[in-house]
């Protein structure tokens, strides 16, 4: 059986009431206890976003869609709706969905689509809502294609990928400190998501899971929050706007501009690491990450790293 | 399209309920902590510097040409540093307009600041 036993509902659609609430009521504690921190243009920005994303997914979320269904056809399977399909589907897109987002951070092509995601100082749950607008462009879905081809029916995966992006929702806080230690251990929490938000140079390339932290574990992208060092968050080098426009397409504009001054570099500038540069001018995640953990904070180092001040003042 | 404006008429109400609440704080751009911050991003000297009035925003110029931007997003500082190519400078009355070939970066009214830091008298 290849057809889904009932409808399928969107999940995220479904969970917007709760979006909502938990947004309320994050607020709310923050006022109360003053954990954790808001800024009314930021949230407003990320919210912006969140709703650009909607309508930018009406809009090309046919892609994806299609693709799935065309790489469908050639599957090597045929998988139905069966209990142990379901728990197996759950734990391959989770999989690939830590390959999705480890590209996506790894690879500027991709990131220019998830910087956005990245691009708030803040951390708190409307930042789970500033995502991208431009996901389709960067066939950020071609990681889960294999799904796919194995023969999981597209509106499995599609279930589980709702499900995936309504968990990762509530991570997004840092009104929930850590949690007992077998979920620390299995499951993505928030603890594990503000190191994966955090721009310290100890925290950078780290925690790309969507529900189980267990893949990082095993690929050997596992960083635990430390008591000793806050994170602090954003991109390496912050944005200066709430421009929503500004924040959804910074990153292409500047691969394009790198793109012209520099065309014979342009695999580099396109598909290296973000921070790649044809002269060394720039630094890498892992060029920043290896000064720091060679002890090496030199004043090279510290030019590309904002000041533990820019997010206190 | 009942999800849609039902979302937009959420997102207003969160907005506003942020606003309500309080989360409206601005920082001040004061110089010696601009300084201070711009030291730190860099490590090349300072060689000119002007803050606007209001101290949202400050810009430096370094001795090696660069320039150096310090401005408030909110509650929290941006700093980024700027080729000389890539900032644009135009004085109004109200004080200096810069630009900078970012586009992660809005354009910043230094008001009542009319020189271009280092700039020649």
């Amino acid at each position: 059986m290849t057809e889904p036993p009932f409808p399928i509902p969107d999940p995220v659609t479904l969970a917007i009431p709760l979006f909502v609430a938990l947004i309320v009521a994050e607020m709310l504690h923050v006022r109360r206890t003053g954990r954790g921190a808001y800024e009314t243009r930021d949230a407003a920005a990320s919210l912006a976003m969140g709703f650009g994303n909607v309508i930018a997914g009406l809009l090309t979320g046919g892609i994806y869609v299609a693709a799935a269904y065309a790489a469908y056809q050639f599957r090597i399977f045929d998988i139905g709706w069966t209990w142990w399909a379901l728990v197996a589907c759950f734990f391959a897109e989770d999989l690939a969905y830590y390959w999705f987002h480890r590209l996506s951070h790894e690879r500027r092509f991709w990131w220019a689509a998830h910087v956005i995601h990245h691009s708030s100082q803040h951390y708190n749950l409307t930042t789970a809502l500033r995502q991208t607008w431009t996901g389709a462009v960067s066939l950020s879905f071609a990681t889960k294609l294999p799904l796919f081809l194995i023969g999981f029916p597209p509106e499995m995966v599609f279930l589980f990928s709702g499900l995936s992006l309504v968990y990762q929702f509530w991570i997004h806080t840092e009104a929930v400190g850590r949690l007992p230690g077998p979920i620390e251990l299995i499951f993505n929490t928030p603890s594990h998501h503000r190191v994966h938000h955090a721009i310290n140079p100890r925290y950078l390339d780290a925690n790309y899971a969507g529900v189980l932290i267990i893949w990082d574990r095993m690929f050997g992208t596992f960083i635990p929050e430390s008591d000793e060092e806050k994170p602090r968050y954003g991109i390496v080098s912050q944005i200066a706007t709430f421009n929503p426009f500004r924040i959804a397409f910074h990153e292409w504009l500047a691969i394009g501009r790198d793109l012209i001054a520099h065309p014979r570099h342009a695999i580099g500038y396109l598909f290296g690491p973000p921070g790649w540069s044809h002269d060394g001018s720039r630094r890498t995640s892992r060029e920043l990450k290896a000064a720091w953990s060679g002890g090496q904070r030199t004043a090279a180092t510290d030019a590309f790293l904002p000041s533990e001040r820019t997010h206190v003042l | 399209m009942l999800v849609q404006v039902g979302s937009a008429l959420a997102i207003a109400a969160m907005v506003g309920l942020a606003a309500w609440l309080g989360f409206t704080a601005k920082p001040l751009v004061r110089e010696a902590e601009a300084r201070r911050l711009i030291a730190e991003q860099t490590s090349c000297p300072i060689a000119a510097y002007v803050v606007s009035e209001r101290g949202d925003a400050a810009l430096a110029a370094l001795d090696d040409g660069r320039f150096a931007l310090v401005r408030g997003l909110g509650d929290r500082m941006v700093i980024r540093v700027y080729a000389a190519r890539d900032v644009r400078f135009s004085l109004r009355r109200r004080g200096l307009r810069v630009v900078f070939e970012d586009p992660a970066a809005e354009p910043v009214l230094l008001e009542g600041v009319h020189a271009v830091p280092g700039a020649p008298a």
